[in-house]
C-alpha cells in the first residue's frame, strides 16, 4: 500500500512505548500493531483524532503518502 | 457458549444422525422388499418410488442388491449433503459464522443438494428398471418423472448456492471491519 504509518517515529520521538499509546487512544495493543505494520485497511477519524491528541501531532505527521 | 451456537451443535449431531440413518433405512427397505412390496405398509413404497404393481417376477438376492445401490446413487450425494451440513454447524458451534470455511460449505451442501436431485431422476428410472428385471419377457420396464419434490429440493439447493454468495459478501466486510483500527 502507498500510504505509509509513521508511528513508530512519532512514538520515538515522543518517547512513548506502543502499549501506552493503545492505552491512551482505547485500542487495543492487536490494532495498534496493524496499524503500525501497515496490515490496516482503514483508520477511524476517531482514532486518528486520538493518535493525534495524545502525540500532539498532526494527521500528516502520522500517515504519508508514497507514490 | 451463546444460544445459537448450542443450537448449532443440537443441529450438527442431527444431520450427523440423518447422515447415518439415510444408508441403514434403505437398506433395511431393500432388505424387506417382500414386505415393502406386500402392501401391508400402505402408501408408504410410492414415496419411495417403489411401486408393488410394478413387480410381476421372482424378488432376488441380485434384486435387493441392485435396488439398494440405485437407491444410493441419491443417497450417498444426500449423505454429503448432511456431512457439509455437520461440518457448517460444527463451525457455527465454534463462533466461526463468516469465514472462508462456512462459505465452502454451505456452497458445497447447495451444489450437492443439486445433483442429489438429479441423481434422484436417475435413480427413479433405474429402480423401475431393477424391479421389473424378473418379470415375463416383454414387461420389463424403464420410466422417468421428475417430481415436485425433486424440483423443491434443486430450488433449494440452489438458493443454498446464492446464500453462500451472500455469506461471502458478509465475510468481506467482516474482514474489512477487522482490518479498520
Amino acid at each position: 500500500m502507498s500510504i505509509i504509518v509513521n508511528l513508530d517515529v512519532m512514538l520515538a520521538r515522543r518517547k512513548m512505548s506502543s502499549k501506552d499509546l493503545a492505552e491512551a487512544i482505547g485500542i487495543t495493543p492487536q490494532n495498534l500493531s496493524t496499524l503500525k505494520t501497515g496490515r490496516a485497511r482503514a483508520v477511524r477519524f476517531t482514532t486518528l483524532e486520538a493518535i493525534c491528541r495524545v502525540l500532539e501531532c498532526q494527521p500528516g505527521d502520522v500517515l504519508e503518502y508514497e507514490p | 457458549m451463546t444460544r445459537m451456537q448450542q443450537l448449532s451443535r443440537r443441529f450438527r449431531v442431527f444431520f450427523l444422525l440423518v447422515l447415518g440413518a439415510i444408508p441403514l433405512l434403505s437398506a433395511l427397505i431393500w432388505l424387506n422388499l417382500d414386505l415393502v412390496l406386500s402392501g401391508r405398509l400402505g402408501p408408504f413404497p410410492g414415496s419411495l418410488g417403489i411401486d408393488p404393481g410394478l413387480v410381476r417376477g421372482p424378488v432376488t438376492g441380485e434384486m435387493k442388491l441392485l435396488g439398494f445401490l440405485v437407491f444410493m446413487l441419491p443417497g450417498s450425494l444426500q449423505m454429503a449433503a448432511m456431512w457439509h451440513l455437520a461440518r457448517l454447524f460444527g463451525e457455527f458451534a465454534r463462533g466461526e459464522l463468516f469465514s472462508a470455511t462456512t462459505v465452502g460449505l454451505l456452497a458445497r451442501t447447495g451444489w450437492v443438494l443439486l445433483a442429489a436431485q438429479v441423481a434422484g431422476v436417475v435413480s427413479g428410472s433405474l429402480t423401475t428398471l431393477v424391479l421389473t428385471m424378473h418379470n415375463p419377457a416383454g414387461q420389463h420396464m424403464i420410466s422417468a418423472s421428475l417430481s415436485g419434490s425433486e424440483i423443491m429440493g434443486g430450488c433449494l439447493g440452489l438458493a443454498l448456492v446464492f446464500a453462500s454468495r451472500v455469506l461471502d459478501e458478509a465475510r468481506l466486510l467482516r474482514e474489512a471491519d477487522a482490518l479498520t483500527i
